[in-house]
């Protein structure tokens, strides 16, 4: 694993550094880290798109933490970024980065524990696909392309951005869908469709709205709590 | 159609009249049971089953048979609708307080105006058919009372159960009215007597309710002055920090100056980001833009440290957030206490504070780690969290603020984590700002 530690104060980004090397090591984690003082310097880093994570300070002199973030997440989309700072500032612009967590220096000792442990949960958890069986052949599907999955007869379309356009069709019924499914973000609406409520834009007058435009039917019995589940999922991932 | 078939008719309908009654008042009394779906169409399929056991063995009306058969249907109802042990047996006797009250009243005033044993009121089509729509009328009013008790009911156990002692005095004195005065015509002072204590429960009923409210506005004042508390703490503690600051601000400026006065610009620029990181660091802990709301959760997250509490907060520019003070304290004061009460018993002891602005509305989320899954009912939110007396105005006020602003919340514990999540119309806050 790749870690960057960008901060200003050498020393603490070193201690930083020393504790999350430990940490890792005792987890049998290879790690590579690079401890930086300045937001241009971490930018000079080497093969920067391979790195998975980064420890920044919000305020540092020249480009601010989250400015980098941004930066970082273009050069590697799928970096987690930790910001760990004396002052907790949340910047108007601050949601585009979409960080990980915020930890205050001062309780670095008691937060970064387990944020660590969050996080290697969450890297273990990552780039999740869905097994499916059709045609003598086995295939995974990333569960972020898929936008819904729909139960016709015996068969099951899974549907991604392209409108209407089955990626995939399998023969199964919704209910022998694996429960890992709804534990990242799935939702059944009504006694034929399944929604990845990451691809949802609104759920209104009993209809789903998904964000490529098409429109699915909600059960009009489990309207409120297909309603309430939404919110929920909004509240714990929606961004802007 | 002959007499007998007519006589029947009206009997059960008035039979029928009772049930409704009683479906009404245990609805709005126990509400929704978690495992029976439609509660009021079993009881009202129950109470079909007890109307053709009477017609099939013709247990007739007015009887000991018909009274036991409607105190069984009364017990067996109650079960089909949610509440405690305690509450469906108080649910079955306000139901037969409001049954007995009523027709003893009906009767009496019948059997006085026509001159004629209150035993044999019943024979008269327009004593049934007043009965039907008094008992009707009465378990709507009940229904509605009960519904208004149930979300505003401050009393504790021990004083609900004194104030019901009054009732249950009436109730005994109405039988004893009733067996003695059977066979004869009431008198002008049994008739007054049976009015005067059905009178005499209304007007406790009303004393109840006003002293309710009285406690109800007790418990709301003793709430806002512990906010008010809350807020002046906020306040003060920034102000104590920004004097300390200030305090400090004359030895900061004569270390810059001779640092410019030695010409070392380097010197002076890293002093200078030094002192500002000091400065932000010092008054809160963060910045979101909005004082108010940096102090509350600065103060929080202090309090939850003290407890044991990791706090994790996750937020975005809140300077539109569409509250006002005194609603932006209650809510978040009151769901951050609640989260940071409930982690400190729960292990790891964490409360993940999630605030995002989308387009259409700002979506607040609050999760916290509990001992244990609690029960929830529909996504709502209980009406306290709290067993003691005294407290438990703070959820019901979150409520009343979360209607106020047009919000959408919703509630869940799955896995051992507790999860309010809040949906706020960005367009009432152009409105407000």
């Amino acid at each position: 694993m790749h870690v960057l530690i960008c901060d200003d104060d050498a020393a603490f980004g070193a201690r930083m550094a020393d504790y999350i090397h430990d940490y890792f090591e005792a987890r049998s984690v290879q790690l590579q880290t690079v401890v930086c003082t300045g937001a241009a310097e971490a930018l000079r880093t080497p093969y920067l798109e391979l790195y998975q994570l980064a420890f920044l300070d919000v305020d540092m002199p020249g480009t601010n933490g989250i400015a980098l973030g941004r930066e970082l997440k273009q050069r590697s989309p799928d970096i987690r970024l930790v910001y760990v700072s004396a002052y907790l500032e949340f910047a108007p612009e601050g949601y585009t980065v979409n960080a990980y967590r915020y930890l205050l220096k001062r309780d670095i000792a008691r937060m970064l524990p387990k944020c660590l442990d969050d996080l290697l949960a969450a890297f273990t958890d990552q780039h999740r696909t869905l097994t499916v069986h059709h045609n003598r052949a086995t295939s995974e599907i990333p569960l972020y392309q898929i936008y819904y999955l729909e139960s016709a007869l015996r068969q099951i379309d899974i549907y991604g951005d392209i409108p209407h356009r089955p990626i995939c069709t399998f023969y199964g019924k919704l209910a022998e869908l694996p429960a890992m499914l709804y534990e990242n973000g799935f939702l059944q609406v009504s006694r034929s469709d399944v929604v990845n409520m990451s691809h949802v834009h609104s759920i209104r007058n009993y209809k789903v709205e998904l964000k490529n435009g098409v429109e699915l039917g909600v059960s009009r019995q489990s309207y409120a709590a297909i309603r309430n589940a939404w919110l929920e999922w909004k509240g714990q991932f929606a961004d802007e | 159609m002959n007499d007998t078939l007519l006589w029947t008719l009206l009997g059960h309908l008035v039979c029928i009249a009772q049930w409704a009654a009683f479906i009404l008042v245990d609805y709005a009394y126990l509400g929704k049971n978690k495992k029976v779906r439609y509660p009021c169409i079993w009881a009202a399929v129950l109470a079909a089953c007890v109307l053709f056991v009477s017609i099939r063995w013709d247990l007739g009306f007015f009887n000991t048979a018909s009274i036991a058969t409607n105190v069984v249907y009364l017990l067996l109802a109650s079960l089909l609708f949610g509440g405690t042990p305690n509450q469906k047996l108080t649910g079955s006797l306000i139901n037969g307080v409001m049954c007995l009250l009523t027709e003893n009243t009906v009767s009496f005033l019948f059997a006085w105006f026509l001159g004629v044993p209150t035993g044999s009121v019943w024979r008269y089509k327009s004593c049934l058919a007043a009965l039907v729509v008094s008992i009707l009328a009465v378990g709507l009013l009940v229904a509605y009372f009960m519904r208004r008790w149930n979300s505003t009911c401050a009393l504790e156990p021990l004083q609900a159960a004194v104030m019901s002692f009054f009732p249950g005095v009436v109730v005994a004195l109405n039988m004893g009215l009733m067996v003695s005065a059977n066979r004869q015509k009431p008198t002008l002072m049994n008739m007054v007597l049976t009015v005067g204590l059905t009178v005499a429960v209304l007007v406790h009923i009303a004393i109840v309710q006003m002293f309710n409210d009285q406690v109800v506005q007790r418990q709301s004042s003793r709430f806002r002055a512990q906010l008010e508390q809350q807020r002046a703490e906020a306040l003060l503690d920034s102000y104590t920090a920004q004097r300390r600051l200030t305090h400090e601000f004359t030895n900061h400026m004569s270390a810059l100056s001779a640092l410019l006065n030695q010409g070392d610009m380097e010197g002076a620029r890293a002093y200078i980001a030094g002192v500002s990181k000091a400065v932000a660091a010092g008054t809160t802990i963060m910045d979101t833009h909005n004082p108010l709301l940096d102090s509350i959760l600065s103060k929080k997250y202090e309090e939850a440290a003290h407890k044991g509490v990791t706090v994790y907060f996750d937020l975005c520019d809140l300077k539109r957030l569409p509250f006002d003070s005194t609603d932006m304290v209650i809510v978040i004061s009151n769901l951050m206490d609640n989260a940071i009460r409930a982690a400190a018993e729960a292990l790891p002891p964490e409360v993940h504070v999630r605030i995002r602005k989308t387009p259409d509305e700002y979506l607040i989320s609050v999760c916290n780690r509990v001992q244990q899954n609690l029960e929830i009912e529909d996504g709502r939110l209980p009406a306290t969290t709290k067993k003691e007396s005294g407290h438990g105005m703070g959820l019901v006020n979150v409520q009343e603020i979360l209607r106020k602003y047009g919000a959408e919340y919703t509630v869940s514990c799955r896995d051992c984590w507790f999860r309010f999540t809040c949906s706020l119309p960005v367009a009432h806050s152009t409105d407000n700002s």
